[in-house]
C-alpha cells in the first residue's frame, strides 16, 4: 500500500525534528549539571507518561486473565468460608451441647443419664399442621444417628428417629396420632402412655393410668425409663385434669412442656445398652411366636 | 547576485549574533538573539527538514562559537524552523506568475512583520527560558523573562529588518 505523499512527508519531518532535538537536548545534558538534572527530568516525565498508558493499555488487555484469576481466588475463599462456618457450627454445637447436657443434669440428675451419649442436631424442618406430624434434622449415620433413637430437648420429648440417611434423620413428633411414649406421673410408680390426640399443639393425653394413682392439677409427667429410647425422668409435661375411662383406668389431660413451634436444636440420646435390650426383647418376642 | 546578497546578509547575521552574544551583556536575564531572525529569513520555498537541518547548524555554530550551553540555540533554532511554515502561511500571498504561494519578507507590513517575528521569538525563547532558567525559580520569574525577551528581540530583529537586512533579502 503507498501512502499518501502528505503522511510520508509528515512522518519524515518529524522524524528528523525529533532526532535533532534528541542530538540538541544530549548535547545540553552532556554541557551542563542543571541543564542536565532538568533535561533527565523532562526524559522522566515523558517516561512515565508513556509507561503509565502503556501499563493501562496492558492491564485493559490483561482483564479477563485477571478476571479469570478473581473467579478461581473467589471460589477458594468460598470454599474457605464454608469450611469456617461449618467449624464456627461445630464449636457453636459443641457449647450448645454442653450447655444442654448441663441443663438436663440439673433437671435429672448425672445417675439418670449414665449409658447414654448426645448428639447435637439442627432441626431442618418442622411440620406441626397435620396429624401426622414430623422433623428432619441435620444429623444422621454418617453422625452415629441411626433409628429407634430418642430425641429430646431440656424442656421435653420431642420424638422418636424412625429413619436414617447418610447425612439426615426422620423424627417422628411426639404430635404424631401414632407415636406414644412410656411417662410416669410425678416421680412415683404411676405408669401410663402419652399420646398426643390432634388439636393443640401444646396439648397431650396421658391414658392408662391406674385407678388408684394419685392424680393432681400441676403434677409433673416425666419419662418412666421402662424404654431404650429415653432416659428416665426426663420431664414432659404437667398434669391438668383428669376422668375415668372405662371404669379401669384414669385419663389425664397434660400440658406438655415442649413448645414444638420453636424447635431450633435437639438432642439425640443414644443408650449404649440398647443393643442388648433390643436382642432380649427379640428373644421374648420369637418365645412367644414359637408358643 | 541575490545567492551572493544572501550570503553575505546571513554571515552579517551571524556574526552579529557571535558578537551579541560575546560582548553584549545588557542584564543577566535578557539575551538577545538574532539567529531566529535568519531561520525565519531563509528561502521560503525550502523543504522544512532541510530548513531543520540549516537551523541546527546555524544553532550549533552559534553555541560552538559563544560560551553558552552546547546546544541550546540549536535546539529552539529547530523548533523555529519545524513551525516556520504554520507561523508563515497565514502572511503567504498567491503569486499569479508563478503560480504558487509566495512569502516576500520586504514587502509586509509592518503590523504583519512584527506579529511574525513576535510568535518566532515566542517559539524560541519558551523552550530557551525554561532550558537555561536557573532551578528554584517560579513560573512568574519564567514569564517574565520569556515576555521580556520575546518583545526587546522583536524590536531589535524588527529594526534590522526595516532598516538593513530587508536589502539583502
Amino acid at each position: 500500500m503507498k501512502l499518501p505523499p502528505l503522511i510520508y512527508n509528515s512522518i519524515g519531518k518529524f522524524l528528523v525534528f525529533a532526532a535533532l532535538e534528541a542530538v540538541c537536548l544530549i548535547l545540553i545534558a552532556r554541557n551542563s549539571t542543571v541543564q542536565s538534572s532538568r533535561v533527565m527530568e523532562g526524559v522522566r516525565t515523558v517516561y512515565s507518561f508513556f509507561w503509565e498508558k502503556t501499563t493501562a493499555v496492558k492491564n485493559y488487555t490483561a482483564l479477563r486473565h485477571a478476571n479469570r484469576n478473581l473467579m478461581e481466588e473467589n471460589a477458594w475463599l468460598l470454599e474457605q468460608n464454608a469450611k469456617f462456618r461449618e467449624y464456627i457450627v461445630r464449636l457453636q454445637g459443641e457449647d450448645r451441647l454442653a450447655e444442654l447436657s448441663a441443663q438436663m443434669s440439673g433437671n435429672i440428675g448425672d445417675s439418670a443419664l449414665a449409658g447414654y451419649s448426645f448428639t447435637l442436631a439442627k432441626v431442618i424442618k418442622n411440620t406441626l399442621g397435620t396429624t401426622h406430624n414430623y422433623l428432619i434434622i441435620d444429623k444422621g449415620t454418617k453422625d452415629g444417628v441411626t433409628e429407634d433413637l430418642g430425641v429430646i430437648t431440656p424442656s421435653g420429648v420431642v420424638g422418636i428417629i424412625r429413619a436414617s440417611g447418610p447425612r439426615f434423620s426422620y423424627v417422628m413428633s411426639l404430635l404424631n396420632l401414632r407415636q406414644s411414649i412410656s411417662v410416669k406421673l410425678g416421680r412415683g410408680s404411676a405408669l401410663g402412655t402419652l399420646k398426643w390426640e390432634g388439636g393443640s399443639i401444646r396439648k397431650a393425653c396421658l391414658t392408662e393410668v391406674a385407678l388408684n394413682a394419685e392424680v393432681n392439677k400441676g403434677d409433673t409427667v416425666f419419662t418412666s425409663g421402662n424404654s431404650s429410647f429415653f432416659p428416665p425422668d426426663i420431664p414432659v409435661g404437667k398434669a391438668l385434669s383428669y376422668t375415668i375411662e372405662d371404669g379401669m383406668y384414669k385419663r389425664v389431660e397434660v400440658e406438655l412442656l415442649q413448645d414444638f413451634s420453636s424447635l431450633d436444636h435437639v438432642i439425640v440420646i443414644k443408650n449404649s445398652d440398647k443393643r442388648e435390650i433390643d436382642s432380649l426383647s427379640a428373644i421374648n418376642a420369637a418365645y412367644i411366636e414359637k408358643k | 547576485m541575490n545567492t551572493f546578497k544572501y550570503i553575505f546578509g546571513f554571515m552579517v547575521i551571524l556574526i552579529l549574533q557571535l558578537l551579541c552574544s560575546n560582548f553584549i551583556n545588557l542584564w543577566p536575564i535578557l539575551y538577545i538573539a538574532v539567529i531566529p531572525l535568519l531561520v525565519i529569513l531563509l528561502p521560503p520555498d525550502i523543504n522544512t527538514c532541510i530548513l531543520m537541518l540549516c537551523a541546527f547548524a546555524i544553532g550549533l555554530l552559534t553555541d560552538a562559537l559563544c560560551d553558552g550551553i552546547l546546544g541550546l540555540n540549536a535546539a529552539c533554532c529547530v523548533l523555529v524552523a519545524a513551525c516556520r511554515n504554520m507561523i508563515t502561511r497565514p502572511m503567504r500571498r498567491y503569486d499569479i506568475q508563478t503560480e504558487e504561494m509566495d512569502l516576500n519578507y520586504g514587502e509586509f507590513r509592518p503590523g504583519k512583520l512584527a506579529m511574525l517575528l513576535v510568535a518566532s521569538y515566542l517559539v524560541f525563547f519558551v523552550p530557551y527560558v525554561i532550558i537555561d532558567g536557573p532551578m528554584g525559580k517560579g513560573i512568574a520569574y519564567l514569564a517574565f523573562r520569556i515576555i521580556l525577551n520575546v518583545i526587546v528581540n522583536s524590536l531589535v530583529a524588527y529594526l534590522l529588518v526595516r532598516l538593513w537586512i530587508r536589502r539583502f533579502f
